[in-house]
């Protein structure tokens, strides 16, 4: 029809790959259903006429909420996890969900309150086309030939028209002629109407305010805005920074408020073929194709003549831009003739090779299948491990990455001036009522009594504004030190001066711990990894308490087969110490310290204690690890811990899938933590406290509906009378909230310990944010917990206050982290697997913390 | 697994689901058939398994998940020593806490938590059918029919209260107090996590 001749508009070279790439492309192409048109991942994708007036009308939030994050860029997801409302099930916070203790603090977010909204109704249509058109922006084109009917306002996605305003009868026709000449019957239907306190309402507002700042000129780059005209370029590391924005607005505790943060997107002023190039430098030829997919598979790419990102998947060594696909309207095409007409790009280099992105989307019962890139026009972009590590890079990035109180506050109020500047933008907000405050929102927040830190015959408060006790920790004897009668110190030749002095300084530093500690057994090894193994399989007795490995360099290799031994194998705790690190005679004594308490952790040992009112609690961490560029398993942390002062911990690991976020054994896993719990106590624990981090966004509703049921079924089966109180409270370290202290005239961070509970809050959780960690430059990002079950009966206060001590216990850091320590401690196990040992440990070390 | 892979959902034969969505589309399918999300178990190693209650012991027995429960078997050779009883430290004591929370829980309460105290050292394992041997660690402590058990089971009156704080019984391989591990039928998720 005519729908196909305007659909191929913003076609890209999209096409399905053939499976043998050396054959005739073309020959292999009618086995594979046509791509459709449209640029992936377009706004409006094209939605199939038939399934349309379905979702309409029925159940109208929902149908909107497809149209508005399915229909209009995002992926079938509700990011803000709308509709998940966990508080009314907790009984003891329907009232009132806010602590109470501490000393009050001026605070500003980086929110803006919506002063007014719509007061009219919006109404909502339903359009249809016959003969059936389908092209998106044709059907808008044919329907907004009647723009004196419909209004300046309006938003249309194809399919479903939202007005500000009645039209005169339920169902209107209307007749428009195309280009060819054809006439097109349009039926506007009136399908509902949504009162200005629909939510529904509020998922518009999002819609709007993503068109104004695309009117201001910002592009659009995963979720994020971002302005290309106005970019820092750092020309000595090739790399170039867009500023943008996050931005959502939601209903928060008291009233809708925009959320503005500032983003940064790091690119590469480098293609991807010019990364081949200096790669081809650098290695030998026959491993240019496996260094090539190693360091490009799996990065994002950006294609800057349509700002629009990729996944590497692939490298398609066999095609090149002279290769022809076939477009949706059945006409051949080399990507040479596509680019220049499509985007008036030019390929200069003929013979290189493309990138396969798999670009999954899903068009009705058709998926898209992979797009084809040329790497001379793909921008890399983000950081890899290399750069992230390189010192001098990250210095200078930070100057416009991480940004202080005042400076984020500035830039923050940067986007209200623009667009108080521009009149388009005034003009839209004016036609649909809308108006946000200019000022960023403030108020009172709470600053919790800093923890006083136990230790064995010892305790000592910290300074509360660095939240760090490393200099206190250092003279204090451990709560409970573990003997190093018999260990192996095991070295190359190159070497032997660090083990030397690691063994020297250990002697130092452990006798005001408390750890009394034998020479090592010396021995000196190959620098090849069979000589490391060899060496710990014939060395290793019965009564060895710990391994210590000096490495001569940060090679994974070495390192993953040591602790795959050492984890699976033959359990015995480890340290693997890289040489370099002991090298500075200043800093020795501090590093070899930091390195006594570590191995004392693994080997069982507890460093110090807080202050825990609750007698037989059982908290426990979760978190998981997935790497899905490598392809790797996905790994689910989970730990427990053991005794009342929080000091032991037992652990699990769950090893799923790939790219599986949402953990299946967890019924597993709490069974055995009981029953360890058991051995130690001799009874069961009365409460039992969740952390789970590592939820993403949109994934809130499944956690409470899949997690959560394994955690009470496992309860259920314990004993018929054991009903422990059980309160599940949901991780969240990536939230683009953001609090500044007002001190004097100016801003500054909050002070660890920084709770809120108010405002900046969703009604329909029990939520709050804590800032527990001290930052030295750049913003602190304050914590999300949302407890999403809770039969606990615990005031809010003591949650968080709850909450705010456990972040206190992460051994391997002497102060206040940013999640409770059993999160931490998660993580570290979970990437430990993931990374090297690919599968669960030995559970004869599951009541230390040999993963640290 | 290829997380690409699609499988079958228990709840309704019709839908192939990607191995990696799995999660999400049980929540919801689970929602929507009421009726056969009754008559399905979930497999006690993996909550993704889901099979009607017939065949639930049958897959129990051959479940690839199991050994989450029996990775403690693994008793390597060079850790003779650690295989034993975890020894408690006792050396330190934390000083006496300067707040209690328990005393300040809801004064709506209605019974404070069921504290289930006994000496036993091993507890019976879920399903305990003879295709789930319990390690042999677990069954070097007392027999459990000569465990003592205390209940600190407080009931809602005070009288009550008293009568069973520290009542001392023994408990019986079949006593229901205790041995209610043995899997009976596994209830539904409560109805208000159903949202």
């Amino acid at each position: 029809g005519t729908g196909r001749v305007t659909a191929t508009f913003r076609e890209v070279a999209q096409k399905t790959l053939p499976s043998h790439p050396s054959e005739q492309r073309q020959s292999l192409q009618p086995c594979h259903p046509p791509p459709l048109t449209e640029e992936p991942g377009g706004r409006g994708r094209q939605r199939g006429p038939q399934d349309a007036p379905k979702t309409l009308g029925l159940q109208i939030s929902a149908g909107f909420q497809e149209l508005s994050l399915a229909d209009r860029g995002g992926r079938r997801r509700d990011f803000h996890d709308l509709g998940v409302n966990t508080r009314q099930a907790i009984e003891h916070v329907r009232e009132s969900k806010t602590g109470s203790s501490g000393a009050m603090i001026k605070l500003i977010a980086n929110f803006f309150r919506l002063t007014s909204r719509p007061q009219w109704a919006l109404y909502q249509y339903h359009v249809d086309y016959n003969p059936e058109m389908e092209a998106r922006r044709l059907r808008s084109g044919l329907l907004f030939q009647h723009e004196d009917l419909i209004g300046k306002t309006h938003a249309f996605d194809g399919s479903i028209l939202f007005l500000p305003k009645r039209l005169p009868n339920k169902v209107t026709e209307v007749y428009s002629k195309t280009r060819n000449g054809e006439d097109v019957r349009i039926t506007i239907t009136l399908t509902n109407e949504l009162p200005p306190t629909s939510p529904t309402c509020l998922q518009f507002y999002n819609i709007i305010f993503r068109r104004l700042l695309k009117m201001m000129n910002f592009q659009q780059i995963g979720r994020n805005y971002y302005n290309p005209k106005d970019p820092v370029s750092i020309p000595n590391h090739r790399l170039m920074v867009w500023p943008g924005f996050t931005s959502s607005i939601l209903q928060y505790e008291e009233s809708i408020m925009l959320c503005a943060d500032v983003s940064h997107k790091i690119l590469r002023s480098e293609t991807v073929l010019d990364f081949m190039y200096s790669l081809y430098e650098q290695v030998e030829e026959r491993r240019f194709r496996d260094a090539c997919a190693k360091e490009l598979i799996g990065v994002i790419v950006l294609t800057k003549y349509n700002n629009r990102t990729y996944r590497v998947d692939d490298i398609d060594w066999d095609a090149n831009p002279q290769c022809t696909f076939r477009r949706a309207d059945g006409s051949e095409i080399s990507y040479i003739d596509y680019y220049k007409r499509q985007y008036n790009q030019d390929i200069s280099d003929l013979n290189q090779p493309v990138l396969i992105s798999q670009y999954r989307r899903k068009r009705g019962n058709v998926t898209v299948g992979p797009v084809v890139l040329i790497p001379e026009l793909c921008y890399l972009t983000g950081l890899t491990e290399k750069m992230r590590n390189d010192f001098n890079m990250m210095k200078d990035l930070a100057v416009h990455t991480r940004l202080s109180p005042e400076q984020r506050q500035r830039e923050i109020g940067k986007l209200v001036d623009c667009m108080k500047k521009d009149e388009c933008v005034q003009k839209e907000l004016r036609d649909w009522g809308l108006s946000f405050d200019s000022s960023l929102l403030s108020f009172t927040g709470r600053v919790v009594q800093a923890e006083k830190i136990l230790q064995a015959g010892n305790v000592f408060d910290y300074n509360p504004q660095f939240a760090d006790w490393s200099r206190e920790t250092r003279v204090a004897p451990l709560i409970h030190a573990k003997p190093l009668d018999n260990w192996l110190l095991i070295y190359t030749r190159r070497n032997y001066d660090a083990a030397n002095m690691l063994l020297q300084n250990l002697f130092k530093v452990t006798p005001s711990m408390g750890i009394r500690m034998n020479k090592a057994t010396m021995i000196e090894v190959d620098d090849r990894t069979e000589a490391y193994l060899r060496v710990l399989q014939q060395s290793i007795t019965p009564d060895t308490n710990i391994v210590v490995c000096i490495l001569s360099s940060t090679r994974k290799d070495k390192y993953d087969a040591i602790k795959k031994y050492l984890c699976t194998d033959c359990p015995i705790p480890s340290q693997c110490v890289v040489a370099r690190t002991l090298s500075k005679p200043q800093t020795a004594l501090a590093i070899v310290t930091k390195i006594a308490l570590q191995m004392n952790c693994k080997m069982g040992g507890e460093l110090w204690s807080v202050e825990i009112p609750l007698k037989q609690l059982m908290i426990v961490g979760i978190d998981c690890y997935h790497d899905t560029l490598s392809g790797k398993q996905s790994i689910a942390g989970f730990v427990a811990s053991l005794n009342e002062k929080m000091t032991r911990w037992f652990s699990r690991c769950v090893v799923q899938s790939r790219g599986q976020e949402i953990v299946d054994g967890l019924k597993a896993c709490l069974q055995t933590a009981l029953r360890e719990w058991f051995k130690w106590n001799k009874y069961l624990p009365s409460r039992i406290i969740v952390y789970r981090d590592g939820v993403g966004d949109g994934q809130l509703n499944t956690l409470v509906n899949y997690e959560v049921p394994q955690f009470l079924d496992c309860l259920k089966t314990v004993g018929k009378d054991y009903n422990p109180r059980l309160t599940v409270i949901v991780v969240k370290k990536r939230v683009s909230t953001r609090f500044f202290a007002q001190a004097g005239g100016g801003l500054k961070n909050p002070p660890p310990g920084t709770v809120v509970d108010i405002e900046v809050t969703r009604p329909e959780w029990y939520d709050f944010f804590i800032v527990s960690q001290a930052v030295r430059n750049g913003c602190v990002a304050p914590t999300h917990y949302n407890v999403v079950y809770d039969t606990s009966k615990l005031k809010p206060d003591h949650v968080q206050r709850l909450t705010y001590k456990l972040c206190h216990m992460y051994y391997n850091w002497s102060g206040v982290i940013r999640v409770p320590a059993p999160c931490q401690y998660a993580h570290k196990l979970a990437f430990l697997v993931g990374q090297s040992i690919h599968r669960e440990p030995n559970l004869l070390l599951s009541d230390r913390l040999y993963y640290l | 697994m290829d997380p690409e892979a699609l499988v079958q959902c228990p709840y309704d034969k019709a839908h192939q689901i990607r191995v990696s969505r799995l999660p999400y589309h049980l929540v919801k399918c689970q929602r929507n058939n009421p009726q056969v999300a009754r008559s399905l178990e979930v497999c006690p190693f993996n909550a993704r398994h889901r099979m009607p209650r017939s065949e639930l012991q049958r897959h129990i027995a051959c479940c690839p998940d199991q050994r989450l429960l029996f990775n403690s078997q693994e008793l390597s050779l060079c850790t003779g020593d650690q295989a034993k009883q975890p020894k408690v430290p006792v050396a330190w004591q934390a000083p006496p806490c300067q707040e209690d929370w328990e005393a300040e829980v809801d004064e709506l309460e209605e019974a404070a938590p069921f504290i289930l105290n006994t000496t036993v050292s091993d507890l019976p394992l879920e399903g305990d059918s003879s295709a789930l041997v319990a390690p042999p660690n677990w069954r070097q402590g007392v027999g459990p029919a000569a465990a003592a058990v205390t209940t600190g089971h407080l009931a809602k009156g005070p009288d009550k209260q008293e009568q069973n704080r520290s009542r001392k019984v023994v408990a019986q391989p079949s006593s229901p107090a205790v041995c209610a591990w043995v899997a009976g039928a596994p209830l539904p998720p409560p109805a208000h996590l159903l949202i």
